[in-house]
């Protein structure tokens, strides 16, 4: 039942901040995101009038139609009414798989508020706690929804008193992480209380759900469910009239979460660290229309037809086609186009959106996701937010070629394309072997973007099996190596050692970056890490892979004039380290003391190229070099009596078990396997246990690779790369 | 044994000396990346060394390990590497010389004309007058602040530069005396050069040699055959200099005029600190 209404009249309602809630929806891969979306949409969406009569149901992309899974976050928006109140509610359906958890970690940023679903079958599992702790961290409110409650009934026909333990036991679980993951002043604050209404209980499927206060007020008891399940698939309408699933739901998001000028004034000094007193602090603590104008964009999408579609978050000013903005990221003005809202799931043109608000744009299509806007005339002024903290990496590669050669122009373009819609699908050109490497988060990831390319680029594409894409890194610190230019008259006196975790934690959560006030970082470095003064205050380069090049030199003749260069030669090292030309991760380069020719001719990057990475190759190839490859997390719950078959295979799979705790006859493990070891890890638990495992994995850290396997791996991974199978020596790197 | 012969300044000015090492050597290496001879005809070194291999080399070859096979080679037979101008004017040979001493294999040089000198003798500047010399190179990698801190440091002194213009075989990009002001201009953010005197010389030495003085950044207004290219900035000029400003190099009449009159004393005027 669709509501067909005027877009001047829902922007007129938006115009009212306590009238807007902008939440998502999140929870464990097929826990029922989308299937509650949906549901949501068909009762409370709002299309406007001119479109009426068109399909109403999410748009989804014909993979995920296939495959049931959801690979891109949505956004629709609802209309409500509560108490007589009209409200908007911006929400964002975003996927559970972990492959394509920058698109959920992306879209906490704009949200205010979570509905939390979780199967009531399956329990609370590893994305529920993964993206939970993501919101918390965002200060985004959860409200739970226990889901496929008819499952329990139906399938398990559990007795209503054991559905009401399950619901206990999952409520705990989720309290214990809220109390857990949420800042302090949250902790107690956000607890989910059932009897208050934080929780709603039903079935997305069936369309039907209710709260603790609901049912009281309605009337509701849990054995007429019961006996309505009964009567089968006919009962379905009286259920649903009984119960209506987006009563309760929406009616919980309005009670609960709350509105953007709320949020804004505590979610600011969380994801945003400028002046909080400066003109841009107050007018996003205010949510103030008036205000310079910020938008975070955290979603791009290439229409065929309209072309780049930036959708974000006004955080203060309004957003007004024809304006030009600045984007901070980019470094550059553009001109937006078009603004629009969204009404159900399509666009609608605006002629304005205020601050607060979920928006989409035309114009800006130099923008990434993670891009922010801000009105020109504060280009100067305006800090960034704060990065987000990726959960997952790219560790899976395919080495892909179009079937047909003469595609490749059409191969590189979509590409492209598809790695401006998902900035976490990686593409690397391998100049020698002229191979075209993609890297996603998991098999699955590569699989849909593979799909993509055969489905919505007509390109027929032939792929390699996946690879693992390692680390080379360093645990021992190398003695000073000079690095001499080809000409011998440049020549870099280098040195290597080992990051420490600490460092490497720092970078990778984006507290130390390469372009923060250099005094800010030293100091973090210095009072966290343990840096020696002068090493902290002269870091010339942080690179993406986490390593840091310090200049420790006095006096050096024209240094300052080949910084860059030296830098850039730097960056080229880290991105193929000496042992298997796999990139670089945790190494820190000092530069001791440098000759630099007289001339300009003469220390161009064709000279200080080879300088810098000759000493840092020489470096790392004394200091005990080795391989990381990454490790994932599982989140195993199986029958106990399967527990020794689970760990068998753990163990066969170079895996450890590192924790197993037992509920009623369900045995949770946590364990670590290496990615390498994955690929055929889904069949061989089906087998081991009938099928009855239930599991979920992410990416869990870097580490060594055993020093038995190291130097076979290396050769292996040189062969494929058509390299001599034996690395270099250093020996190699400090002759001529 | 291992030559070092000069090329010269165009394809006619190898030496009588060159020619008959030429006839003895067994492989002739030539430089085709340090600088470019306008005009150039290998063919012309195949007359006088019949049978040699010939090989053109670029800068893998002259570089890094390319610098132990040559002298590797050298040590069995003669060898002869063809460099542009004056051998050793290029910094890169440097390295294989010194190699060949250390290996204990004989040098010979065989010299010619170079820029050096005919910057000098084209233009009727004093040859003493010069200061450190400098390659404007293209402003890609990084912006070449410290050619213009070397033109000011002679020019503080009293002293002229010859700046060489940046030569990239092997992208084809030879730097005009044009471009090179555009980019001077460009780094000279204080606009400390613009009442020096400069001169532009293209192809010296050669048939098609055209040379202007003027303002140095009015050089780029003149036409001038193809590369390679080079500027000399004028410091302060002595009388008699400034005599062959105007008659050899075509000093417009108003200048020579005014710097006559020494109007202008840029010596003194130029000491920006
Ligand atoms: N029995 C039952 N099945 C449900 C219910 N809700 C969803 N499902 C089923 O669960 C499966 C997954 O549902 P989705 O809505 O696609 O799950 P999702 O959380 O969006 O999945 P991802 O986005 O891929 O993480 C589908 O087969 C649904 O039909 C429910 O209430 N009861
Ligand atoms: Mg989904």
């Amino acid at each position: 039942m669709p509501r067909y209404k005027q877009t001047a009249e829902i922007l007129k309602i938006m115009n009212n901040l306590e009238q807007v809630r902008n939440i998502g929806i999140t929870a464990h891969v097929d826990h029922g995101k989308t299937t509650l979306s949906d549901s949501l949409l068909a009762a409370a969406g709002i299309i406007s009038e001119k479109i009426a009569g068109e399909a109403l149901a999410l748009d989804y992309l014909d993979v995920e139609q296939k495959r049931g899974i959801t690979v891109k976050s949505a956004n629709i928006s609802l209309y409500h009414e509560y108490k007589g109140k009209p409200y908007v509610i911006n929400l964002i359906d975003t996927p559970g798989h972990v492959d394509f958890s920058a698109k959920t970690t992306r879209a906490m940023r704009v949200i205010d508020g979570a509905i939390l679903v979780v199967d009531a079958v399956e329990g609370v599992m590893t994305q529920t706690e993964m993206y939970l702790r993501a919101a918390l961290e965002e200060r985004v409110r959860p409200v739970l929804f226990i889901n496929k409650v008819d499952r329990l009934i139906k399938e398990l026909k559990l007795t209503p008193q054991e559905i009401q333990q399950r619901f206990v036991q999952i409520i705990k679980e989720v309290n214990q992480l809220i109390a857990m993951y949420a800042d302090k002043e949250f902790r107690a604050k956000w607890q989910l209380d059932p009897r208050k209404g934080h929780v709603a209980f039903g079935s997305a499927r069936d369309r039907w759900g209710f709260t603790v206060p609901m049912a009281a007020q309605r009337g509701i008891k849990f054995s007429d469910i019961v006996e309505l399940y009964k009567k089968g698939r006919d009962a379905l309408p009286e259920l649903q009239k009984l119960a209506p699933l987006h009563e309760a739901i929406l009616d919980m998001v309005v009670k609960f979460i709350p509105n953007p000028k709320e949020a804004q004034k505590y979610r600011i000094p969380k994801i945003w660290h400028g002046d909080l007193n400066s003109e841009i602090g107050k007018a996003m603590l205010e949510a103030d229309p008036d205000g310079p104008l910020v938008m975070l964009v955290n979603d791009i999408r290439i229409d065929p037809h309209a072309g780049l579609v930036a959708t974000g978050r006004v955080f203060s000013g309004t957003l007004r086609a024809g304006e030009e903005v600045w984007l901070v990221n980019a470094r550059m003005k553009q001109r937006i186009l078009q603004v629009s809202l969204y009404m159900g799931p399509y666009r609608e043109l605006a002629d304005q959106i205020y601050a607060g608000n979920i928006a989409a744009v035309l114009g800006l299509d130099k923008a990434r996701a993670g891009e922010t806007a801000v009105a020109v005339e504060y280009r100067d002024v305006m800090t960034p937010f704060e990065k987000l903290h990726m959960i997952s990496e790219p560790v899976v590669t395919v080495a892909i070629e179009p079937k047909n050669p003469r595609d490749l122009p059409k191969l590189i373009e979509a590409l492209h394309k598809l790695s401006i819609e998902d900035p976490s699908l990686v593409v690397k050109i391998n100049e020698e072997t002229g191979e075209y490497l993609l890297s996603g988060m998991g098999p699955l990831h590569i699989e849909i973007a593979l799909t993509f390319l055969k489905e919505n680029y007509r390109l027929e594409v032939e792929a390699s099996p996946p690879i693992i894409v390692y680390r080379e890194s360093i645990r021992d610190k190398s003695r000073v190596f000079e690095g001499k230019s080809p000409n011998k008259h440049n020549k870099l006196y280098i040195s290597v050692e080992p990051l420490d975790d600490k460092t490497i934690q720092l970078i990778h959560d984006g507290i130390v970056t390469e372009d923060m006030d250099a005094k800010q970082r030293a100091k973090i470095l210095r009072e966290e890490a343990g840096w020696p003064t002068d090493q902290a205050r002269r870091i010339w380069a942080i690179d993406e892979n986490i390593n840091v090049f310090v200049d420790l030199t006095t006096g050096v003749q024209h240094l300052r004039e080949v910084k860059d260069t030296i830098i850039q030669g730097f960056r080229l090292a880290m991105a193929e380290g000496p042992l298997a030309m796999e990139p670089v991760r945790g190494v820190k380069v000092i530069l001791h003391d440098a000759i630099i020719h007289e001339d300009p001719a003469h220390r161009g990057p064709g000279q200080l190229y080879p300088a810098v990475r000759n000493a840092i190759y020489a470096g790392m190839l004394t200091a005990r070099p080795t391989l990381l490859e990454p490790i994932q997390k599982l989140d195993i719950k199986i029958p106990i009596e399967y527990l020794g078959n689970v760990s068998t295979i753990i163990t066969k799979k170079r895996g450890k078990i590192l924790q197993v705790t037992q509920q009623g006859p369900v045995a949770r493990v946590i364990a670590e396997i290496p990615v390498a070891e994955t690929f055929d890890l889904a069949e061989q638990m089906r087998g081991a246990t009938a099928g009855k495992a239930i599991w979920g994995q992410e990416f869990s850290r870097w580490a060594p690779v055993p020093d038995s396997m190291l130097m076979d791996l290396v050769r292996k991974i040189r062969e494929r790369k058509g390299l001599k199978p034996e690395p270099p020596k250093p020996e190699d790197f400090i002759g001529f | 044994m291992l030559y070092f012969i000069g090329l010269g300044l165009n394809p006619k000015s190898l030496t009588i000396e060159a020619l008959e090492i030429l006839r003895r050597v067994e492989t002739v290496y030539i430089d085709r990346y340090t600088s470019i001879i306008p005009r150039f005809d290998p063919s012309i070194i195949k007359r006088y060394c019949s049978g040699c291999r010939i090989v053109f080399a670029d800068r893998n070859m002259f570089e890094g390990y390319g610098v132990k096979n040559i002298v590797d080679e050298a040590s069995a037979r003669d060898v002869a590497i063809l460099v542009p101008g004056d051998p050793f004017i290029a910094t890169t040979h440097e390295i294989i010389r010194l190699e060949a001493l250390k290996k204990g294999v004989g040098v010979k040089v065989v010299h010619n004309a170079s820029i050096y000198s005919a910057a000098a003798s084209a233009t009727g500047l004093q040859a003493y007058r010069f200061g450190k010399t400098v390659t404007l190179v293209y402003p890609d990698a990084f912006k070449p602040y410290s050619v213009l801190e070397t033109i000011r440091g002679n020019l503080d002194r009293r002293l002229h530069t010859l700046v060489l213009l940046d030569i990239r075989v092997d992208e084809e990009r030879f730097m005009s005396i044009d471009e090179a002001v555009e980019i001077l201009r460009e780094l000279d953010e204080e606009d400390s050069l613009s009442s020096v005197l400069g001169v532009g010389l293209a192809r010296v030495g050669s048939d098609e040699e055209v040379i202007h003085a003027d303002l140095l950044y009015d050089l780029g207004r003149y036409t001038y055959p193809p590369p390679p290219h080079s500027i000399i900035v004028v410091a302060d000029p002595h009388p008699v200099e400034l005599e062959s400003l105007y008659y050899v190099c075509g000093l417009p009449r108003g200048l020579f005029e005014e710097f006559s009159r020494g109007e202008m004393n840029l010596g003194s005027s130029l000491v920006v600190s």
